[in-house]
């Protein structure tokens, strides 16, 4: 479920929090003096506790604020730009940075686009004019430390060839996709925004070469911040099988289907299966689950297919412990096979967990970009749960 | 490595109402929030040198800060257990003007408050309210839900998507 800030409610407690004073007691000075004491107290306590019991160090002593996460100081300050109810998008702005609203595209006038920096820079096209529904923007004379993000409209509806699953929020900056189109220039990465196979807008984001840490931090805060109406929120299946039970949540247009029956004994026995578009009945080569009646209906849908197996009793399988994050990393064999004339490509997962060893495999057609790949794929493997029934 | 002091005292000025308003929020009591804030503060201060940066130094302020507030509550809580009084007294300090809100506030449970004060007013993301609080994120948006649902119904505020 993704929540966006209730800003109603948020100016009433600006009106209560008003009333608390404004300038509070200034207490600098016992502050300095009681954290200094703490300093000290904790010191002490490490000395003794050392001194008592070599190795058996005061827990508290090392608390250390650097484990807790970073957290900005200043995001209540940070304006609010575009209205989901009016422009059916939203995003948090950095107070000081420069804000440029581009139009919207004659295929949807409310949705109007954006482009954020933190630089006086003005963005224009190619022939020197503001930007258009669809135009390039030129970057000569961007400064070596800006950097830039930008909610662009789509107005072209393409057919079928492109569609993806819808986009999963919150946005981070490794589900762009890096370009190479300014050279020597700020690095430039895109994800293209779809809902129910639509692609509404891009966003782009922009680092130049000497951009600052705190600058990139927030350019990526507000990237994150970024929210469409009426997201989708996705849901969580469970089911059970010889003993196991599975848990995975997912994009409610996927297609969930349970095997209950065990087909070979020593080999992976498949569990569930999600499938971002309806399956036929194809079969191909000799995949286990294949033979299942899994396929690809249209041709070129940005399709996902993730199917969960219990290995436990397959061939020698001894998978390490599930990775705290699902990422390219976790990828233990790739592949690629023709299926009906189709290209698709197979990535292979594998962890043990509960005691049982999980195979998973995720195929998807070539037009799944790899921004789509980040943010459905991992986000599934990571809600993937297994327990004992 | 001597904590540097004037980036501290910079900090502490430039953060203190938001925090000490903050609490307010949650605590309903202005002086409370100005002793939670000034402890948290402290605290701060005695872990300076390890602290790198501006954001690290607001997560684990805010964090300190919520934390004392739920112990002050907590405390608050155990005193008037077995003490029924005949007539409940108004609190010592007021927060402020807007009474509705206040007392809109004051009937939400400690942890949905919490969550709403750092969602909708200070404007931090559910996962950073959630680390905050520590706590997993999809209890601060259960905390978030039932909040909000009981404000907007105290209150009479349209629920509308912004």
């Amino acid at each position: 479920m993704i929540d966006v800030r209730d800003e109603a409610l948020g100016a009433l407690l600006d009106g209560a929090a008003a009333g608390i004073e404004s300038a509070p007691v200034d207490r600098l000075p016992e502050v300095l003096r009681r954290g200094t004491h703490h300093r000290t107290t904790r010191f002490t306590a490490i000395a003794v506790g050392v001194a008592v019991f070599v190795g058996a160090v005061s827990w508290a002593g090392l608390l250390l604020p650097a484990e807790d996460a970073v957290i900005p100081a200043n995001v209540a300050d940070w304006r609010t730009f575009a209205s989901l109810q009016e422009n059916g998008w939203t995003i948090q702005v950095p107070p000081p940075w420069r804000i440029q609203e581009l139009p919207s595209c004659p295929n949807a006038p409310e949705r109007i686009g954006v482009i954020v920096t933190n630089t006086d820079f003005e963005f224009l096209n190619p022939r020197g004019e503001s930007p258009q529904c669809g135009d390039r923007f030129v970057f000569q004379g961007f400064p070596s430390d800006g950097v830039a993000f930008a909610f662009m409209p789509v107005g072209i509806r393409f057919g079928s060839i492109f569609r993806q699953p819808d986009t999963v929020f919150p946005l981070s900056p490794d589900q762009l996709t890096r370009t190479d189109s300014l050279s020597g220039g700020a690095a430039e990465s895109f994800l293209g925004i779809w809902r129910e196979e639509v692609n509404l807008a891009f966003v782009r984001r922009w680092v130049g070469p000497q951009a600052t840490g705190s600058d990139i931090a927030a350019l990526d805060r507000m990237l994150s911040s970024l929210r469409l109406k009426a997201e989708p929120e996705w849901i969580a299946t469970e089911t059970s099988k010889r003993g196991l039970r599975l848990q995975m949540n997912h994009p409610p247009s996927f297609e969930v289907t349970t095997y209950k029956q065990v087909l070979v004994e020593d080999a992976p026995d498949p569990i569930l299966r999600l499938a971002s578009a309806s399956v036929g009945s194809r079969r191909c080569g000799s995949r286990l689950w294949w033979e299942l009646g899994v396929g690809f209906v249209s041709l070129g849908r940005g399709s996902v297919v993730v199917v969960v197996s219990d290995a436990t009793q397959a061939w020698s399988a001894d998978y390490d412990r599930r990775p705290e994050r699902f990422g390219p990393s976790s990828v233990m064999r790739r592949d690629r096979f023709r299926c009906q004339g189709r290209s698709f490509e197979l990535l292979e997962f594998g962890f043990e967990e509960s005691g049982r060893q999980i195979l998973v495999e995720v195929a998807t057609t070539q037009r799944v970009l790899d921004g789509t790949k980040s943010s459905v794929i991992w986000r599934i493997l990571d809600s993937i749960r297994i327990a004992e029934a | 490595m001597v904590p540097d002091r004037a980036g501290f005292e910079a900090f502490y000025q430039a953060h203190l109402g938001r925090i000490v308003r903050a609490c307010g929020l949650v605590l309903l009591d202005r002086r409370e929030a100005e002793d939670v804030a000034a402890e948290a503060f402290a605290r701060l201060w005695s872990h300076w040198g390890q602290i790198h940066g501006e954001d690290h130094a607001g997560g684990y302020v805010f964090k300190t800060a919520m934390r004392l507030c739920s112990k002050r509550r907590g405390r608050a809580g155990r005193e008037v257990l077995g003490a029924v009084p005949d007539r409940v007294a108004p609190p010592a300090h007021d927060v402020g003007p807007s009474g509705a809100v206040t007392d809109a506030l004051r009937a939400l449970p400690l942890r949905q408050r919490q969550s709403v004060a750092l969602r909708d007013w200070a404007g931090f993301e559910t996962s950073e309210v959630a680390r905050i609080l520590g706590t997993k994120e999809s209890t601060v948006r259960v905390h978030l839900a039932r909040g909000r649902a009981s404000l907007r119904e105290m209150l009479s505020v349209e629920e509308r998507e912004r």
